[in-house]
């Protein structure tokens, strides 16, 4: 079973690598920013199911402030960034 | 055997939640605008997660660690949702047009 | 500046926030005299921050009624989303579309602008005094009805008796 969330943990993590594609290609900040939403998301899942397979409760409390921290840098990007900088 | 059980529940869950997230990658890479590359992330990466807890859940033994971890999903969606909210208000305001359908 | 702190509406928050502090502890009690002063300044900053205006406060038999329809909506609107990117034809046809609410509080139009964007098919952008544009995938008429319907039920979870007709 501990192996199962491992390989599906290894999985997400493939999947982040491949949103960085979005990131090279852009074009705009704003979709730049969208990879900040997918480590977000799919970092609390890697985390919760790597403290199931790990047996490590800590990485919970991880993955909640994984979860906040990434509100606060969409905050920091729209407060922040011009967005009209580049379009399509 | 009730183990077992639970153990295919939770595979069940873990692995839909899993397709979930690609779904949501495979949009965020095939989508043509910043909008409907949102509606993807956020919707499809949400329901993701909320399987995968799901999946752990019934596997952690304990209703505190299971609580604590749909608590980590709440955050997510209550994160996500303001957000995709605020990127697209920014990408709209700066003038990022929306893609229409030819 | 006392007694506003000494309601049951504090009672209430601070009940919430130390149930919030048990689940983080993973229920360990040793650290009690650290969640007590960490509720106690959670309470008064909710209490601060949320002044009730007149007319709404958060009910709880709204959010027992708004809870399985906020889970079941928002999983149909990964479902929904999921099946655009996958198929090869992925079908989009984005519009963007107004819709005004009735909804004068601006904390419970704040939230409905944020929970359009988990729903099937729709993205809330930018709100302009009481309209909010929402980003369509499912054509004018579903996001309509569907921000109609959000509309009444968050009006619900707000205790807000509708102003005007819908």
């Amino acid at each position: 079973m501990n192996t199962f969330f491992t390989i599906v943990a290894g999985f997400l993590l493939v999947n982040i690598a491949a949103g960085l594609v979005r990131v090279y290609r852009g074009p705009s900040p704003a979709d730049r920013m969208l990879s900040a939403q997918l480590f977000g998301t799919t970092g609390v899942a890697i985390l919760l199911l790597l403290s199931q397979s790990l047996s490590t409760p800590a990485l919970v409390d991880a993955a909640l402030v994984l979860g906040l921290l990434a509100a606060v840098a969409v905050v920091a990007f729209v407060t922040r960034i011009p967005q009209n900088e580049r379009d399509e | 055997m009730i183990s077992s059980l639970v153990n295919i529940a939770s595979i069940l869950f873990v692995v839909a939640g899993a397709f979930f997230f690609l779904a949501g990658t495979v949009g965020l890479l095939r989508f043509p605008d910043v909008y409907t590359r949102l509606h993807s992330l956020t919707k499809a990466d949400n329901t993701g997660l909320g399987l995968v807890v799901v999946g752990l859940a019934i596997q952690s033994g304990s209703v505190l660690a299971a609580l604590k971890m749909i608590l980590a999903w709440l955050f997510v969606l209550v994160s996500g949702a303001t957000a995709a909210h605020l990127i697209s208000t920014t990408a709209l305001k700066g003038g990022i047009r929306v893609w229409r359908k030819e | 500046m006392l007694p506003q702190y000494f309601t049951r509406r504090a009672a209430l928050h601070a009940l919430v926030f130390s149930g919030l502090w048990l689940l983080l502890t993973g229920g360990d009690f040793g650290t009690w005299y650290l969640g007590a002063v960490a509720v106690a300044a959670a309470t008064v900053v909710s209490i601060r921050l949320f002044p009730e205006g007149p007319g709404w406060r958060w009910t709880v038999g709204g959010t027992v009624r708004f809870a399985p329809f906020f889970v079941r909506q928002s999983i149909s609107g990964g479902f929904d989303v999921a099946l655009r990117a996958i198929r090869p034809s992925m079908p989009l046809d984005p519009e963007l579309v107004e819709y005004e609410t009735s909804l004068e509080n601006p904390t419970a139009l704040a939230f409905m602008a944020n929970v359009v964007s988990l729903l099937p098919g729709t993205l809330g952008t930018e709100v302009k005094g009481r309209r909010i544009v929402i980003h369509s995938l499912v054509g004018a008429r579903r996001a309509t009805d569907g921000a109609r319907d959000l509309e009444t039920r968050v009006a619900d979870l707000f205790g807000l008796s509708r102003e005007g007709s819908a």
